[in-house]
């Protein structure tokens, strides 16, 4: 039942720990004070799983040791913010948000004069306030199991640097179209596949509007709205996979 | 004490009528027990504005408006009150004497009545009001609050504002500010973009705040149809469609706003047009077709069409000349606030919500709102004109709502005109929207086209203006009608066989053989629509309409051969003529009158320039030339 655990190693890992910190206050406190060495013995994977060879691949190599650390060594964090589906950190964030195990994010992430980093990694993340943390943490549920398109993502191992191709994104950030379009596009192509039969010119990627932004739209971390129907309120226009 | 103010806007030259009617009311104050005192002041910088105030004892309920002030509005109604605000105050101005005075010409009750204006004595009356202590007046008001926005009570709607509620609509000046600014422009449509061109030009730094997540507002789906006596291409001159002039654009806007309209702001958009358009040619690439339409309430061909056919032709040569000189537009930004500390300062900055958070940014040189009408805000709708019912549709994009309105009215902006509110009498039934088959019933009147309603007989002149052609409908209380059209007139009315077959595609045209047939397809009773026609096409022959008095013409087409062509029409709301008030500099000018500093406004969201009713294509040559107007203004300001 449990997903194997891998190692850590992505910019977001951070994000999915943050998840289960929050609960307490105090955690900052805490973290504060041990300045971001070791986050205490929640640390130990063996908190919850009795072996970590129970959770690991079946061909993976043997592990030592019982706490992140082990992961990254290997599994060093990506900081190259690629557009690309990341299976490592996706698969570790996505098992501990399903299990809802009070992986909380602090067992594997640090938080500390709030810099955001990854348990003895050496990697700082950036800058991150108590409240965006909060807010990244929220997002990170969501993103492992909402109805939003953050999920449809997930499900093809999208993480947050996958379209936000900076670090750490923060609240009101938005992603450009031309990131969007380097999985989705060219857009030509976008717009022949969206074409209705009925009728071609109610094409929502040809708008007459313009050049208009995909999260006009489609919003990732709530449900998305077509935006068209706001005048056109009898079009039958749906937006798939959330 | 209590005191109601009456403001009121009168109609042109009424002022003898107001004079003889308050003059009777004066003389019969006696019977309203509990009234202390009653003054009457003339604006004297606005002419036509007026201000009553009535003194009423503490015993008295006044709250929601005595019924002496709803006789004096109802009686001014009467003689052409086109606008009005009441509202009442608690005040402790002394126990006054109630003083009838005498009526005469020169007596002390009417101040400034005569137009004679005495400014000073207004000013004095102001003063003293001012200087008396302990009692709270429209002045003690914004001098207890910290910024000016409980005003927006006094100004407001509601009647029932004691000082209380003044007091919680306050709003504090920010303690410290997230930005700096020189010139911010409200909204991204045709006035904003002209405007932040202007003012980038000269230097200033801009920026465009847009709430909505594309730009363009109304201005980017629009018709795209412009009127201007001349352009460089000289359209007009070269299809050799007649004569044209500013003088004669000017005139048929007064008359089609029933003159209604303040004659420098259309001095501006006639004598402007040409140049603008010019503008956008030049600097923005916009290109025209070559066509040139004579629009209902234009005198002469002066209606030019860009190449795309929609606003967004106009829209984006705008938005590439305002990016080139360093305007930015950042959308999903919208406007919560205008900063001004009393109503005597300038304009200090604006309460911003964006997706990152509430911002209030400080305004060096100026603002310009130009956050469009108000076509989609019903509760304001139904404020000013409530026979506009929440039930219509509206052709207008979601974003025309007039929150920036009651914002400029919170900080002493003067409004007018906001009654006057105009329907599109023949849009899409559904929705509300002008797509290109809506089009054609309005195009199509002067080839013989016909309006029948769901019985197949029709109900109008169909050559009568917008407004007459909508109440017909609405009369009717049956939703939709229909035009009803043959073949030969369509690229008579400038529209193509292509645009028919996609409306027949989308089921918006239905298309018939016969007349039979196409009641049928209408589910129509089939005999009423075959005589309808063959009486209006008997009509056609006489040259006479004993129906309704339709102008026959020679260029009217019998509808004898098909196919013929059916579009369901239905009004829906679609452009606010009025707004708050400008001068010819596009400055705000406050109830006072007087110019409101570093705050300018341009396009639907200022009332006046169209008076009563807008004239199809007079809409974006207002907007960008005010626009303009604002924004070298603007730019001029001190920092
Ligand atoms: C369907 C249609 C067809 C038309 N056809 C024609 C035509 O062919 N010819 C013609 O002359 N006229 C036409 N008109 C009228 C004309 O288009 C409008 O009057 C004109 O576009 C108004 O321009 P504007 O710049 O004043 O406002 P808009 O273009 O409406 O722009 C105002 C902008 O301000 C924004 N805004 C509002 N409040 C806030 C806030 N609080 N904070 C931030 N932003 C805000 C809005 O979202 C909007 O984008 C048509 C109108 C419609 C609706």
């Amino acid at each position: 039942m449990k997903k194997p655990l891998l190692l850590f190693s992505f910019i977001f890992v951070i994000l999915f720990a943050i998840t289960l910190a929050f609960t307490k206050g105090d955690v900052f406190a805490q973290a504060k004070k041990q300045k971001a060495k070791a986050p205490s013995k929640n640390v130990s994977c063996l908190s919850c799983h009795d072996k970590i060879s129970n959770v690991l691949p079946k061909n993976h190599k043997p592990v030592t040791g019982d706490t992140i650390a082990s992961c990254n060594t290997c599994h060093r964090p990506d900081m190259s913010i690629k557009a690309e589906p990341k299976p490592y950190a996706s698969t570790i964030h996505r098992a501990h948000i399903k299990e809802g195990k009070g992986a909380d994010c602090m067992i594997c992430h640090t938080h500390a004069n709030n810099r955001f980093g990854l348990y003895k990694s050496g990697v700082s993340f950036g800058r991150l306030k108590k409240d965006e943390l909060e807010n990244i943490k929220n997002i990170f549920i969501s993103w492992a199991q909402s109805k939003n398109i953050d999920a449809t993502h997930s499900k093809v191992d999208i993480m947050c640097s996958s379209c936000h191709d900076k670090k750490l994104p923060l609240t009101g950030d938005t992603v450009e179209n031309d990131r969007c379009l380097i999985c989705h596009g060219p857009l030509e192509d976008l717009q022949k596949r969206s074409e209705p039969k009925d009728f071609p010119d109610r094409n929502p990627h040809k708008s007459h509007l313009g050049d208009i932004a995909c999260t006009v739209c489609h919003h990732s971390h709530k449900a998305s709205t077509v935006y068209c129907l706001g005048c056109h309120g009898n079009f039958k226009m749906k937006i798939p996979g959330g | 004490m209590y005191l109601e103010c009456i403001k009121v806007r009168v109609n042109l030259n009424k002022e003898k009528e107001l004079k003889s009617f308050l003059d009777g009311v004066f003389n019969n104050l006696e019977q309203y027990g509990g009234l202390v005192r009653f003054e009457f002041y003339k604006n004297s910088l606005v002419p036509l504005d007026y201000i009553i105030h009535l003194y009423w004892k503490e015993d008295i309920n006044i709250t929601l408006g005595s019924p002496l002030s709803y006789y004096i509005i109802e009686g001014l109604q009467r003689i052409g009150l086109i606008n009005h605000t009441m509202w009442v105050e608690e005040t402790t101005i002394g126990d006054m004497e109630y003083n009838k005075g005498d009526t005469s010409e020169d007596t002390k009750n009417y101040p400034d009545f005569k137009n004679n204006v005495n400014k000073e004595e207004t000013m004095a009356k102001k003063d003293e009001i001012k200087d008396m202590p302990n009692k709270i007046t429209r002045r003690g008001f914004l001098k207890a609050g910290v910024s000016a926005g409980m005003l927006a009570a006094a100004t407001g709607l509601a009647l029932d504002l004691t000082k209380k509620d003044a007091e919680a609509a306050a709003k504090t000046l920010p303690k410290k500010w997230d930005e700096e600014i020189d010139v911010v422009v409200v909204g991204s449509g045709f006035a904003g973009l002209a405007a932040a061109s202007e003012a980038g030009k000269r230097g200033a730094k801009v920026v465009i705040l847009e709430k909505m997540p594309t730009y363009g507002g109304n201005s980017i789906i629009n018709g795209g149809v412009y009127a201007a006596w001349d352009s460089k291409l000289h359209l007009r001159q070269k299809l050799n469609l007649g004569n044209d002039s500013p003088k004669q654009h000017f005139d048929d806007t007064l008359k089609g706003g029933d003159y209604y309209n303040i004659p420098v702001l259309v001095k501006n958009l006639t004598e402007g047009s040409a140049d603008a358009l010019n503008w956008m040619i030049e600097e923005g690439g916009c290109k025209l077709r070559e066509a040139l339409t004579r629009a209902g309430g234009h005198s002469a061909y002066r209606t030019h069409t860009v190449a795309e056919g929609v606003g967004r032709g106009f829209t984006e040569p705008l938005r590439k000349i305002a990016e080139k000189y360093g305007a930015k537009i950042r959308l999903n930004n919208e406007i919560t606030w205008i900063w001004r500390k009393d109503t005597e300062g300038p304009i200090l900055g604006v309460e911003v919500k964006t997706p990152k958070g509430k911002r209030n940014i400080k305004i060096k040189k100026a603002l310009v709102l130009a956050s469009g009408g108000f076509s989609r805000d019903i509760k304001m709708r139904q404020a000013f004109n409530p026979s506009v019912v929440p039930e219509y549709n509206s052709t207008n994009h979601p974003g025309a709502t007039g929150e920036c309105i009651r914002f400029a009215q919170a900080i002493g902006a003067d409004t007018l005109h906001m009654a006057f509110i105009q329907l599109y009498p023949f849009a899409e039934p559904e929705t509300g929207i002008l797509d290109n088959p809506a089009v054609y019933p309005f195009n199509g009147v002067g080839y013989g086209l016909i309006y029948v309603d769901k019985n197949g007989k029709r109900f109008v002149n169909e050559l009568e203006r917008r407004d007459v052609c909508s109440m017909a409908q609405i009369k009717l209380g049956q939703k939709p009608t229909y035009s009803i059209f043959n073949e030969e007139m369509v690229t008579k009315m400038g529209g193509t066989m292509e645009e028919i077959e996609k409306g027949i595609a989308k089921g918006r045209f239905i298309k018939a053989n016969t007349i039979e047939e196409l009641a049928q397809k209408l589910k129509m009773p089939v005999n009423n629509l075959v005589e309808t026609v063959k009486k209006h096409n008997q009509y056609l022959k006489d040259g006479k309409d004993p129906d309704f008095n339709k102008p026959i013409t020679k260029a009217m087409i019998p509808l004898e051969k098909g196919p013929f062509y059916a579009v369901a029409q239905w009004p829906a709301v679609h452009h606010t003529m009025g707004g708050i008030r400008i001068n010819e500099k596009a400055q705000v000018i406050d109830i006072w009158g007087k110019v409101i500093p570093k705050f300018y406004a341009a396009g639907e969201v200022t009332g006046g320039v169209h008076g009563s009713n807008r004239l199809g294509s007079n809409a974006i040559p207002d907007c960008v030339v005010h626009g303009r107007i604002a924004g070298i203004n603007a730019a001029q300001e001190k920092a």
